[in-house]
Order: C-alpha cells, then structure tokens, then sequence
C-alpha cells in the first residue's frame, strides 16, 4: 500500500527504456528511502538500464537527502544500470558545496532530457540479437 | 552597497565565447564575498546557457593565496555538480610556484597558462575542430 | 515585519522540512537571492536535524533581522538533549551529516554569516546563526 502511495506521489515511469523519476515533492529521509527501493525493485523487475532521477521540483535539498539519492544512483549501477542525476538548482549547488558534499562519479545532467540522451548509448538494445527483436517503439 | 553588487558583476562578467562554452575574466582581488557572488552568478549562467566548459581566468587576479585557490576550487566543484567543466586560465609561473609551495592540491582542476590553451581544450570536450577554409 | 519570528517544534521527522521550508520563506521576505535562500534552508534543515536525531526533541526558531543598511535573518536551534562534549572536534572539517559521522556543523558555519554554540553537555545545545542579504 506504501509502495503505492510513492509512486503516485512522484510519478515513476518509464520513458525510452529509462526509469524516469520526477521528483515534484519534498523530500524527507523516509521518502527516500521508498523511493529508492521502488527504483531498485523496478530495475531489477524490469531489467532497466537506465534511470534518471530529476530534481528540479525538489525546492530543498540538504546533505543527508543529497547523500540518499546519490546512493541510490551508485545501488542501481551495482544492479548494472546506470543513473543520472538532473535538474539540480544552483541554490541546491551551492548549498551543497558548502556542506562538503561529494558526489562521486555519479553522472549529472542539467535537465531531464538531457539526462536521457547522455543514458542512450547504455539502454540500447545490443546490435547482434539472437533471436529476431520487434523494433525499438518510441514510448511518450 | 549597490556599488558593491555592481562591482562584483563589472569585475567578474560572464561570457559566452562558443555555444557552451563560458569565459569569466576575474581581476582585483577575491575575498570570500566575492567568490560567492562569482559562484552564483556562474551557476545561474551554465543552467542559462546549458554550458558545459568554463574557462575562469585569473591572470588579473592581485594575489593567489591559499585562501583565494581554495575559493577557485569551490567553484571548480560547484560547476562539476551541474555537469559543467571547469578551467582555470591565466596561470603565470609565479602562481604556480605560489601554489605548490603553498601545499594546495589543485587535483581535478584543469588548469592552463592563457585563455587560449583553455579554449583549445574547452572545444576538444566539446568534441569541435577548427577548421580552415580551402 | 521587523519582530517578524517563527517558531518550529522539532520532535517528528518531518518537522525538519518544516522548518527548513518556512525559513526558506522568511528568506524570500528578507529579500536573499534564490540561492541564499536555499542556503538558509539547507542550513535550518541540518540544525533541525541534529536536534531530531541527538536530542529528540527541541525548536528552531526564525526571525528577519533589519539593520539601517541591510536585512537578514536570524536562526535559532536549541533543544535539551545531551549537548556537546567536544566542541573543537565537531567543528573540525571531516565530520558531516551526510555520512553520519556527525552534526554537520563546519557546513552550516560555511553556509551561514555568523555562527555561534553555546553547549552543556547533560544540559542542553543552542545555536545561533544570522546571514546578511
């Protein structure tokens, strides 16, 4: 029922074989944690390779949110899918810098799109398929 | 208090020299004020603009103590968090003496002696090539 | 608007976006930039914290400051929890929130203007920063 509740508060789907995760809300420690497991759960369930989680709703982000999910992007790259970060503020930067935050080599993008574009060598399907695949359909 | 604001943004002008790419000449000296409206002002620009190279030279820069690196790299950090580049031009051979002697690790910052060295690599992550007519 | 103050009760987790949202909005009134505005929350939201996870329970308290020259804000975060034995090692650098080694307090003095600790250990904690537009 929880489970639920979190994915229609921050409307996760998937766009281009990518988990795209828009967060519109503010977030608390618990949130985080759901979240993260919902994205793992779906990567894992669905064999995604790719998630994107955008930030610009978010108006407020301190270390400890950051820190969460920035360790859900290194949790999805040991499941073999790669996440981006995006929509960051500079509010939410310079803050961030500040507090000494470091993100790693976790991969950030400006906006959603762009986000999506750097994870498309990653998503695609492999060229040499062993069995006839249906073509790639572009899902909106 | 406005001329304060107003000198931070004549002193510190943000460019745009090539699509993505961004040039902010800094001259005078830089205290910790000043590096946070640098800072700011850069930030809002590469979200502006979708830029992914800064080039920040300092060649105008009065002194480059520990103080004033430590600036330079807050900023360096900053632009990494918004997926931007950043490098620091206008390195003369005394800084750079200034600078190791001092201990500061520079580490992940770029840096090179003028701003043209900074362009060539700006457009190599940029993946461009200048060309000449035939 | 010069005696302008909010007080937040910290007892439940989500008092910490509480407090860091509303004094994202007295920020917004002192007149920062989005950017100080955000700094000012993110640093209300690591003083929230540290009270909700060491002391349980405490209040943060946000007041816009006027000067002839200029306005700011003011925050106060005190609670009766355990207090700090050792103040030089939690404002030494390597300790933070975000890995849980500490109370984030080196970041929060970054963030801010002015940062001052008056602590007793089995007493109690208050802290009080101002930033200036």
């Amino acid at each position: 029922m929880e489970k639920e509740i979190t994915l229609s508060k921050v409307g996760i789907h998937v766009t281009r074989d990518c988990l795209v995760v828009p967060i519109q809300v503010e977030l608390h420690d618990e949130l985080v944690t759901q979240i993260q497991e919902d994205i793992l759960r779906r990567v894992k369930g669905e064999q995604l390779k790719g998630v994107v989680i955008d930030l610009s709703g978010v108006a407020i982000l301190d270390s400890v949110l950051a820190r969460g999910v920035f360790d859900t992007a290194q949790m999805t790259s040991l499941l073999g899918a790669r996440t981006v970060i995006t929509g960051l503020s500079a509010g939410v930067v310079a803050s961030l810098i500040d507090l000494d935050f470091e993100p790693g080599n976790v991969p950030i993008a400006l906006t959603l799109d762009e986000g999506l574009q750097t994870l498309e060598p990653y998503v695609k399907p492999k060229e040499e398929p062993e069995e006839a695949e249906e073509p790639e359909e572009e899902i909106d | 208090m406005a001329n304060k604001k107003e000198n931070n943004s004549v002193l510190a002008p943000v460019n745009v020299i090539w699509e993505g790419i961004l040039l902010i000449p800094i001259s005078g000296t830089i205290d910790s004020k000043r590096a946070q409206g640098i800072m700011e002002t850069i930030l809002k620009k590469i979200i502006e603009t979708k830029s992914k190279s800064i080039i920040m030279d300092v060649l105008g820069v009065v002194t480059v103590d520990s103080a004033v690196a430590n600036h330079l790299i807050k900023i360096t950090k900053a632009t990494k968090l918004l997926g931007a580049r950043c490098i620091v031009s206008g390195i003369v051979p005394e800084i750079a003496q200034i600078i190791v002697a001092l201990g500061v690790d520079l580490g992940e910052v770029d840096t090179r002696a003028d701003i043209a060295d900074a362009l060539e690599l700006a457009f190599e992550v940029a993946g461009l090539e200048v060309v000449k007519r035939k | 608007m010069k005696n302008k103050k909010k007080r937040v009760e910290i007892s439940e987790e989500v008092n910490i976006v509480e407090a860091a949202s509303e004094a994202m909005i007295f920020a917004q009134i002192a007149g920062f930039t989005r950017v100080g505005q955000h700094m000012v929350a993110t640093a209300v939201s690591e003083l929230a914290r540290n009270i909700y996870l060491y002391a349980m329970k405490g209040e943060v308290t946000i007041r816009v400051l006027e000067r002839k020259t200029n306005k700011g804000i003011q925050i106060v975060a005190e609670d009766n929890g355990p207090g700090i034995a050792d103040i030089g090692a939690a404002m030494k650098e390597h300790f933070s929130t975000s890995d849980g080694l500490g109370l984030g307090l080196p970041g929060v003095k970054r963030l801010m203007d002015e940062f001052r600790i008056d602590t007793k250990p089995g007493v109690g904690t208050k802290i009080t920063v101002r930033k200036w537009v």
